[in-house]
This record gives C-alpha cells, structure tokens and sequence, in this order.
C-alpha cells in the first residue's frame, strides 16, 4: 500500500513538473511602429498574441492574427491600407508567427527570480514569406511567471510588404517590432 | 489688384476644404462600439460550443460580427494603454479574448477575476489554421524538432474594439 502511495505520489510530482515546464499566454502584446518624423499615424497593437515557451529546451513560438492590430485613435482608413491586397493582405495571410530557441537557455533560471538576457533565433512567417530572425531578449522571473521582452525592426521588402506611404517618407520601410508577453 | 486677391480668396477657400477634407478621410475612426446595434447577444457556453462543433461555421456566423458576450472572467490584464479580458465557458478550454476600445479602458477597472459580465465587440472569429513551424531555407535549426507547435492546444476566439455593455460611471 505504502509503495502504491508512493508511486502515485512520484507520478503527481513528475505530472506537475511536466504541465509546469511549458508557460502559455493568450495575451501576449506585440506594437507595431512604422512613423516617421512626417507622420506619427501608422502605429498599432495586437494583444490577443498566443505565446508559449518551454523552459527546458528554451523554445518559443508565438502567433497572432494580422486583423487584430488596433491603430493609432482607433484610425480605421489606416487599418483598412494595412489589410489591403498591396500591403498586408490580411485575407490571405491572416497569421504572423515566430518559432525558434533561447540559443543560450543555461543563462535562464526559470525557478530564480530574476532578470536574465538572452538571444532568441528562429523563423518569422509574416506575409506568407519566412525569414530568419536573431533577436536580444529580456527574460524576467518573478513569482513563478516569466515576462518575455523583445524589440526589433524589420526590413518590409524581405517579407514582399510595401505600401505606396512608403515613397513618401509616410510610412518606414523599416518598421520597429516590441514583443511583450507574459506567460504562466 | 482687387482681382488677384478674390482670385487668391477663391483659391485658398478651396486648398482649405479640400486639406479638412483630406484630414478628416485620413483621420476616420470605426465607430464607437457602443454606438453599434449588436447581432448577437449570447453567452460565452453556447458561443464557444458553436466554434467547438463546427468552428467554419461559427466564423461564417460570427466573425466581423458586434456580439453581446456574456461570461465569466478568466483574466484581466490591464495597464494605462490597454485593457484585455479573457472570458471562459463552463465546460470548454477555448479562451475568448477580448481586446478593448481605448475610450473603454478605464470600464475594465472594477472588474473581478472569476465574476461574470456581458461584452460587446467585434469577433474577429477562431483561428482554425493549423500550427506547423515553418523553417527558412537558409534556417535548419529547427528541422529536427518532430515535438510539434506548443501551440496546438490553445484555442482562442478574438473580440476586438470591445466595450462593457451595461458600464455605469
């Protein structure tokens, strides 16, 4: 009986362990910033981004649907050129999403408070094109839940994006990309 | 010379209407979600089993959709810039997230985890793609990995532009 105790007991702690490794989130937040000194319009949020990141082999993905972006004073003529066929293409390419790895997962405690800088590479799928991407990140630990920040810019014409603003000087051909997500 | 200046007058007048004009095309804003009659008012059980039987289905009749969604709080996240509520269902694991309109923000402060209440917004639908990790052809790193997307078990339905239905100052 003592054994039986015991093995369910094992079986308990490693389940936990197990459930516990990879950390979700369903409100992940990613900005969007394509401004330039002449206009301050094309700027936007999505924060309905599903993140997930396994903290034993440090592997990330993230997902997040193109049509939830939610513009500068909630502007819909700018939101309406970002989904348009010639930009984003949101009816075809609803998803932008990201898979890769912590490259230096040992420099993480996940159990530790703190805050630890890490490099995450991996493949971006936005517009139907993937890329690779090698990013700084912060990974902060704190109460059993990880807060991962990321910021980095994007070269529109790699991933066939453009928008007539751009010749103008209206919208960056390089626009900047924060990631925050935190997971549990 | 008094007709340069009516010309320059007549002239003006109309850079000045076609510039307000031009401002206010570029500057539109959805409507008010408040201000929308709603399609749907239903609570967050019947939806979420809708997208469980038949998820195509459920997007065909809900998305762009405004739907008074009634449920019960999963999470809040809130900050001065954002405000996003998760509401459950009974029995299911789907998460509706719920994305609020910035003049809705402040609405979201004296709600309470695992209370109920009624939302409406826009559904942006079930995103019933399905989670494969794409690989570059220059990128091999993760070719090797046959664990499959973590992803795969997370279901989410979004509602964007979101306001509380019954929100008394």
């Amino acid at each position: 009986m003592k054994k039986v105790t015991l093995v369910l007991f094992a079986m308990s702690i490693f389940g936990t362990t197990t459930f516990a490794q990879i950390k979700k989130t369903t409100t992940a937040s990613v900005a969007f910033d394509a401004t330039t000194p002449t206009d301050d319009w094309p700027r936007a949020t999505n924060n309905s981004v599903v993140c997930a990141i396994n903290t034993k082999n440090g592997k990330i993905e993230f997902k997040l649907d193109i049509n939830n972006f939610s513009f500068k004073d909630n502007n819909a003529k700018i939101k309406e050129h970002w989904l348009d066929p010639k930009c984003m293409n949101g009816a075809k390419f609803p998803n932008a999403t990201f898979a890769g790895k912590i490259t230096n997962p040992k420099a993480v405690n996940f159990k530790k408070d703190g805050v630890y800088n890490v490099t995450v590479s991996g493949n971006l799928k936005l517009h139907g094109v993937v890329k690779p991407l090698s990013t700084p990140a912060t990974i902060t630990v704190a109460n059993g839940a990880l807060t991962a920040n990321a910021e980095f810019t994007l070269t529109s014409a790699d991933f066939g994006v453009s928008h007539p603003g751009e010749g103008g000087g209206k919208v960056s051909k390089t626009p900047k990309l924060k990631i925050v997500a935190t997971l549990k | 010379m008094n007709k340069i200046i009516k010309w320059f007058l007549i002239i003006a007048l109309f850079l000045g209407i076609f510039s307000a004009l031009a401002y206010w095309y570029i500057t539109k804003q959805f409507d008010n979600t408040k201000e929308i009659k709603s399609n749907f008012s239903v609570n967050t059980n019947i939806f979420n089993k809708e997208f469980e039987e038949n998820d195509s289905l459920a997007n065909l009749k809900y998305k762009n959709k405004t739907i008074e969604l009634t449920g019960k709080i999963k999470e809040i996240k809130l900050t001065d810039s954002l405000a996003v509520v998760v509401l459950q269902s009974d029995s299911s694991e789907i998460d509706i997230i719920c994305d609020f309109q910035t003049s809705s923000i402040t609405e979201v402060k004296n709600l309470k985890v695992d209370s109920f209440t009624t939302i409406k917004g826009i559904c942006s639908g079930m995103d019933n793609t399905k989670n494969t990790i794409e690989t570059a052809d220059d990128m091999s790193m993760l070719e090797d990995d046959d664990e499959g997307s973590m992803l795969d078990d997370i279901k989410t339905i979004s509602m964007i532009r979101c306001t509380l239905k019954n929100y008394k100052k």
